[in-house]
């Protein structure tokens, strides 16, 4: 449990960030049938929230150190791609004003950081002590 | 195990305590620094918006609705319109006392092309101008031709690219500096643009919300008063002189905004010092009690030689390691919340925000941990003189 509490706690990030993209934080709604630039924001933080949380998993389950550490270094950097990706990669709607601007990509920006933060923590600690069993 | 080490790992023997007393600093620095960059951001925006407006006085068309009409398009950015026969405005030019009068036209654009949202767009004249282009923050060369807009800082869409209103591929000459106001997402433009924007809604059969032309009707007057006069006496003039309008001055219809943000001001500051108090008591009595728990130890730590010194260094290291600790997380906290949340925090409050600049938040971080490290130092304090003061030989006889 001990071992594992960086990788529960990137997993964690990792959930919220997927199910909150489309539920709590989702950008703004579809309108008349069309759906807006932001959408597809969404969906791409909503892969990207899945497969860091599989990495996550994946994470907990092996037992190597040094793989540990190549699988946060993956987090890590998915995390620093999820930050760009609403209003950078991918256009975000017109205004400030709008939900997309004021509640998802502020949340994405939050909960991306909080997961590279934790995930280079981790890969650093997994570097370190793979250093020394080796 | 070398001295140097000794406050860390007391504080590693004991988690529970120190995750406590670091959570309460971190509640302390985030509530401090919280509160301080909430108060800064919505003076700023209220002295923002005082600015922005530049005018002393605005006329509007007579009628509450239109004064809460146009709080809504200068504090929460709904768009909004209202007109009034534009031979006002040359009424109002012959009453005496006015050193400036600029006419603008209100025009609630149907979605833009990309999102369904409605835009504020608003026709100004461009040579008796005193409100619009001092905001410039990009400037363009000579006037605006046609088709050709300025944006508001809220808008994404950047200089030198177009926006689709009714169809109508408008290019932004010009960029406003952000002013943490309504008038941020607004589109500013000619009044011959806007009637060929009222045109080609026609053309494409969009319901266009204004069926008014420019040429008629104007929406709203800023005046700017004359050197040495009375602004009072002239809003009184305009309203007992001309029929059908309201002469409002700025700073008026600003009070209830500063009225709402005093309230919200003191409300932050007397809960941040409750805080405050609480935490510097609960960091004291816990000091307090753990000096009581560690007696035997310090008195174990006096006979192997520790100086009283060495032993006041020990607490006050240790309160430093744990204040310094929350108080840093606390105000990163802080950070990650407030910034980025700053957008919906001032829709939800109705109030205008603007974030001061990354140097002064950047102080008030720095200011925030030194004063939740003087706190933790001065709870410690206490425990750290008591400590060092013990009698030590009556501690190891009598175990306690």
């Amino acid at each position: 449990m001990k071992k594992n509490i960086l990788g529960i706690a990137e997993f964690l990030f990792a959930a919220v960030l997927t199910i909150g993209s489309f539920t709590v934080f989702k950008a703004c709604g579809e309108h008349e049938g069309k759906f807006m630039a932001c959408h597809w924001a969404q969906n791409a933080v909503t892969l990207i929230g899945a497969v860091t949380a599989i990495l996550a998993l994946v994470r907990i389950v092996f037992k190597n150190t040094g793989i540990k550490a190549g699988i946060a270094i993956g987090i890590s950097l998915l995390s620093a791609a999820v930050i760009i990706i609403p209003g950078h990669v991918i256009s975000l709607c017109m205004m400030e004003t709008m939900r997309c601007h004021s509640i998802f990509r502020p949340a994405v920006t939050v909960i991306g950081a909080l997961l590279v933060i934790i995930a280079v923590i981790d890969a650093a600690a997994g570097i370190i002590k793979s250093g020394k069993e080796s | 195990m070398r001295l140097r080490a000794l406050p860390l790992n007391d504080l590693r023997r004991k988690p529970i305590r120190t995750a406590a007393l670091t959570v309460i600093a971190l509640v302390l620095s985030a509530a401090v620094f919280g509160g301080e960059i909430l108060i800064k951001s919505l003076q700023k925006g209220l002295a923002s918006l005082e600015e922005r407006l530049g005018a002393d006085i605005i006329v509007l068309p007579e009628g509450a609705e239109n004064k809460v009409d146009l709080e809504n398009i200068l504090l929460q950015g709904t768009p909004g319109y209202f007109y009034m026969d534009k031979s006002v405005a040359d009424e109002i030019a012959a009453i005496d006392g006015i050193s400036q009068l600029s006419t603008q036209y209100f025009l609630v654009s149907a979605n833009a092309e990309c999102c369904t949202a409605q835009v504020q767009i608003i026709g100004f004249d461009e040579h008796s101008d005193f409100t619009v282009k001092p905001w410039l923050k990009e400037v363009y060369d000579g006037s605006l031709k046609d088709n050709e807009i300025i944006v508001g800082a809220g808008l994404s869409t950047s200089v030198g690219h177009t926006l689709s209103l009714y169809g109508v591929e408008c290019k932004a000459v010009g960029k406003l500096e952000r002013t943490g106001t309504g008038l941020d997402t607004a589109v500013y433009t000619t009044n011959d643009t806007v009637k060929r924007l009222i045109q080609a809604s026609a053309d494409r059969g969009i319901a266009v919300l204004s069926k008014q032309s420019p040429e008629d009707v104007i929406s709203s007057v800023y005046i700017k008063a004359a050197e040495g006069a009375d602004i009072d006496e002239l809003a009184i003039s305009i309203n007992t002189q001309i029929d059908g309008v309201q002469a409002v001055r700025t700073k008026t219809m600003m009070t209830e905004t500063a009225d709402k943000l005093n309230v919200i001001s003191k409300s932050i500051t007397v809960l941040t010092a409750v805080v405050w108090g609480l935490a510097a008591v609960i960091m004291l009595s816990a000091y307090y009690l753990t000096a009581n728990e560690r007696k035997k130890e310090f008195a174990v730590l006096r006979t192997i030689g520790f100086s009283r010194k060495q032993l006041s260094r020990l607490v006050l290291t240790e309160s430093l390691i744990t204040a310094g600790t929350g108080g840093i997380t606390g105000v990163g906290l802080t950070v990650l919340v407030i910034v980025p949340f700053l957008k919906a925090i001032e829709q939800k409050t109705a109030l205008p925000l603007l974030m001061p600049s990354h140097i002064t938040v950047s102080l008030y971080g720095a200011a925030v941990i030194l004063i939740v490290l003087l706190t933790g130092s001065a709870s410690a304090a206490l425990s750290a003189y008591k400590l060092s003061h013990i009698d030590t030989g009556k501690i190891l006889r009598e175990g306690c």
